[in-house]
Formats: structure tokens, sequence, C-alpha cells
């Protein structure tokens, strides 16, 4: 059975989040179509979920990169559309060179302030449900009651507000920009108004 | 059946919360056990969901401080910590206090141009300051008072009723004793005061021979302009408003039918890339969330969707039919 224990949510917050913008960055430069850094991301994660335990983990930034980069190399094996010599190339060109670099660092610092800016940032009802959340600890029940909204409303307040936060850790910190000008990371034309 | 990342990632999160909900009852964990087997991507976006999750335990507050807003809260507060993090707790009208991992505040801090920043203060308060702003505290035994030199800043004042909170800026003095509120600098020594939670009391030094004038009292979602006219008057904001104008602290403007002139002049606020707006167009409104900082962007959507034309250069772009 998978489970996620609380002592490994904090590790995962404490050592892996952090890094995960600069993890991005890195793997943009490497990675193309049809393999996609999202996907790589997901599956770096289920690494460390699944492992027994992470008390031998000297740097978890540089375990993470590795794990990310190992995941890569089994992708392009299993999708088999890479003759040997490419694969070959691959591996000791990355492997040996251009291991995480200063500039990757950088685009990973992810600060709690930013992130705090970013939940004040959210839409009024979904900053009010999340801060009775977190603050406040609330149950979802106790906050449907408190807001006057059913539960199932609180749930989706909630999961948005922790999708848009993944997305700021996935951006060091940051909101995606996008080239129409509208910043709330959905794809809808009309402005975004919560 | 494939789903993209990020409906991965929304189905995780909501995942990680029904589990930190409560024990799952075995249909249901049967359920959320398929979910995760089917696809290692899946357990993935739920171990990052937790993570996140766990992310805000981190910032726990050394204080706790009794909320001002619902009985509901106050006995709650009162048994627990109450994780002072957000500025969202200001909303409560709960005082925001810092955590000890954060450095305490010098007495002067300026941001740069483009730059906005979030600094705790010794009392637990939260300033969040605007591009090119300057602050300078003053903190005694009987008073916390903080100047605001230049540019724009949120206060979210942490209660403490034996040491009112007071925010000079030119002439004018905005004061508080638990509240959220943001206090701007324009030209002309014109101060604008927002409030968006609790109540602040507004007065202005009298000019020289003048009378003194009354202090103008605020509440949630009200705002006054001291102008050069000799009375301050309270204009009532609705809770959007209030959230647009304070859409600075995530980087962004958020505009309602904002003229494009008066657009450009808030992006000139951030960067130096010069935004030429056509007279013919400079009445064409605009609405929509951008990032301050990227101007030229700004330029191409606002181009966009008003039907005009942009020629967009490496330091400016002008905007016209």
């Amino acid at each position: 059975m998978r489970a996620i224990t609380s002592e490994r949510a904090q590790w995962v917050a404490r050592e892996l989040l952090p890094h995960e913008a600069g993890l991005r960055s890195w793997l943009r430069r490497r990675v193309r179509p049809p393999f996609e850094v999202d996907d790589i991301v997901q599956e770096t994660y289920a690494v460390f979920g699944a492992m027994e335990t992470v008390d031998h983990i000297r740097s978890p930034r540089n375990y993470m990169f590795q794990t990310a980069h190992t995941v890569l190399l089994a992708q392009i094996r299993r999708a088999n559309v890479v003759s040997f010599e490419s694969l070959v190339e691959i591996e000791g060109m990355d492997f040996v060179s251009d291991w995480p670099s200063p500039e990757d660092d950088v685009a990973a610092r992810l600060e709690l302030q930013r992130v705090k800016m970013l939940i004040d940032g959210l839409p009024a009802r979904r900053r009010e449900a999340f801060a009775l959340f977190k603050i406040h600890g609330l149950s979802q029940k106790a906050i449907a009651r408190h807001m006057g909204i059913s539960q199932g409303t609180v749930e989706k307040h909630l999961s948005k507000a922790i999708s848009a936060l993944l997305v700021a850790i996935g951006n060091g910190g940051n909101l995606p920009q996008k080239a129409s000008g509208s910043v709330d990371g959905s794809n809808s034309a009309k402005p975004p108004c919560g | 059946m494939r789903m993209t990342s990020s409906e991965i990632d929304q189905v995780a999160a909501t995942w990680a919360l029904r589990v930190q909900e409560g024990p799952l009852s075995p249909e249901n964990e049967a359920e959320l056990q398929r979910w995760l087997a089917s696809d290692p991507r899946h357990f993935g976006a739920y171990t990052r969901a937790m993570g996140a999750l766990a992310y805000f335990e981190r910032a726990k507050a050394l204080k706790s401080a009794p909320s001002t807003r619902g009985d509901a809260f106050t006995s709650m507060a009162a048994r627990r910590r109450v994780m002072q993090f957000f500025g969202a707790a200001a909303c409560f009208g709960v005082a925001v206090v810092g955590s000890a991992i954060w450095r305490a505040m010098s007495s002067r801090t300026s941001t740069r141009k483009g730059e906005v920043r979030v600094m705790p203060l010794e009392d637990g308060s939260e300033v969040a300051l605007d591009t090119e702003t300057t602050v300078q505290t003053a903190f005694g035994s009987g008073h916390r008072t903080v100047r605001l030199v230049a540019g724009k800043a949120l206060f979210d004042v942490a209660r403490d009723e034996t040491r009112p909170f007071i925010v000079r800026a030119g002439r004018v003095k905005a004061r508080a004793v638990g509240t959220s509120f943001s206090v701007q600098l324009l030209a002309r020594d014109q101060v604008r005061v927002l409030v968006r939670d609790g109540k602040v009391e507004v007065t202005r030094d009298a000019a020289f021979g003048a009378a003194r004038q009354a202090p103008l009292l605020l509440s949630a979602n009200m705002s006054t302009l001291a102008s050069d006219l000799p009375t301050m008057t309270a204009n009532t904001e609705t809770s959007e408003s209030v959230d647009r104008q304070l859409a600075w602290r995530s980087g962004l403007l958020d505009f309602d039918e904002e003229s494009l002139e008066l657009a450009a002049e808030q992006f000139a606020r951030y960067s130096d890339y010069a935004l030429q707006v056509d007279p013919d167009v400079a009445n064409e409104r605009i609405t929509g969330r951008f990032a301050a900082t990227d101007a030229r962007g700004f330029a191409k959507a606002a181009a966009g969707s008003l039907g005009l034309t942009a020629d967009l250069g490496v330091q400016s772009a002008s905007l016209h039919r």
C-alpha cells in the first residue's frame, strides 16, 4: 500500500521542493518532445515517495538531480526512439561536465516570503478558505460552516490553492508569465477574477 | 486513461487534502491506491502535494495572538498556536506575527525599481514594500512608528494595545491598533491610504497658518487621498477593488477598465522599459492581470486585445492605431 508519512512529507517540503525550480530549468535544457519535464519531475518525486528510508541521503538536492537524470534515461530507453550511439552521447556529456550549475541554483531559490505573497495574491474566497485551513487549523467541515458554502466547494478552493502553490514552487516562487499577458495560470480568455 | 500532468496535480492535491482531513473510508482508500498504482506520475504528484501541505508547517510562529473577529476563533486561537504566516490572516483581523527564522529588519530599508519585498518587524507586524519604496522604523516603549520616505507599502499590524502603530508619510499620519492597510506617497505630496482590514485613523498636520482638521476614521475597504484640498474624504471600495490594488504584492498589476495611459504610468514604476501611448489611444480601456515588470508583454497583450498596433523594441514600445 502506498502512503506518504507526515515525516516524509516534511522531508520532501524541506529538502526537495526548494530545488524543484532549479531542477526544472536544468531539465528544460535536456528534455525534448515527446518527453516532458512535468512527467519527469513527477516520476522523480515518486522515487522519493517510495523509498523505505531517506536518512542515508547526504545531499537530497544532488540525489534529486541524479534521480531525474535516471528517470529521463529510462524514459528514453523505454521509448526506443534514439539509436544506441545517441544514448551513449547523452549519458557521457550530461553526467560528466554539466552537473547542476550555479544558474540552476539561482533559479531554485524559493523564499518563504514569496510563497506567502503568492498565497496573499489568491482570490479572496480561496485565500480565506486556505487561511482557515492552514492558520486556524479548521477542518474542511468547519470551514464550510464558517464560510456558508458546501464542503465540496471548500475542497475545490483548497485544492486549487494547493495547485497554485505547486505551480509557484515549480517556478521558483514566481507565477508563470504567459504571452497573452494573463498570469493566473488558466487558459481562459476572459480576465481572471478568481 | 492518460491525464495531463496538471490534471494529475489537481487530483493529487485533492487526495492529499482528503488524507489530511481524516482517515479514508475503505472505499476511498481503495480508490486512492488504484489511482496511485496506475501511473508512477500519480504517486509522484501525490508525494509532491503532501510535501506542499507540509511546507506551511515549517513556518509555525512562536507567539500566538488573539483574534479580533468572531468568538468562534477566539477559543480556537487560545487553544492552538496560530500559524502567523500569511497576510491573509489579517483579513480575519488576526494579528500577523513574524517567525523566528526571519531576520530582524534594519531600521531603514529600500526596494529597487521593480522589486517587491515583504519583511517582518520586531513586534511581529509585517511590511510589504512595493517598487522604489523606502521605510524607516522607530519603535519605542509607547509607540511603533514607521516613516514612509518614498513609494508604497502595505502594513499588516500585530495587535498591541499598549503601543499604537503609526505610519507617517509626508504630512499625513495613519494610526492603527491591529489592522492591514497600505499607504502610498504620490506626486505633489499627496498621500493615499487604503484599508484592507481593521480601523485606521488618518490625520494631517495643518499647513502653516491653517486650521486643524478632524481625524478621518477609515475601516475595511475604505480609502482616502490626502491632496492639496483642505479636507480628506473617505471613499468606499469593493473588496475586489482592494484586492486589485494590492496585486503588486504578487508582482502583478491588476486592471479593471483602466485607461492605457494610466496603465502605462503604473508599468513605469517597475521598470525602465518605456511605454509610449499615442494620445489617440490613451483612453482605451484595458482589463486583466499582468506581470508588473513585463511592460513589453503588456504592450503586446494590450495591442492584441484592443486591436491596436504595438511597435515592440528592446527598450521601449509604442502603442497606436
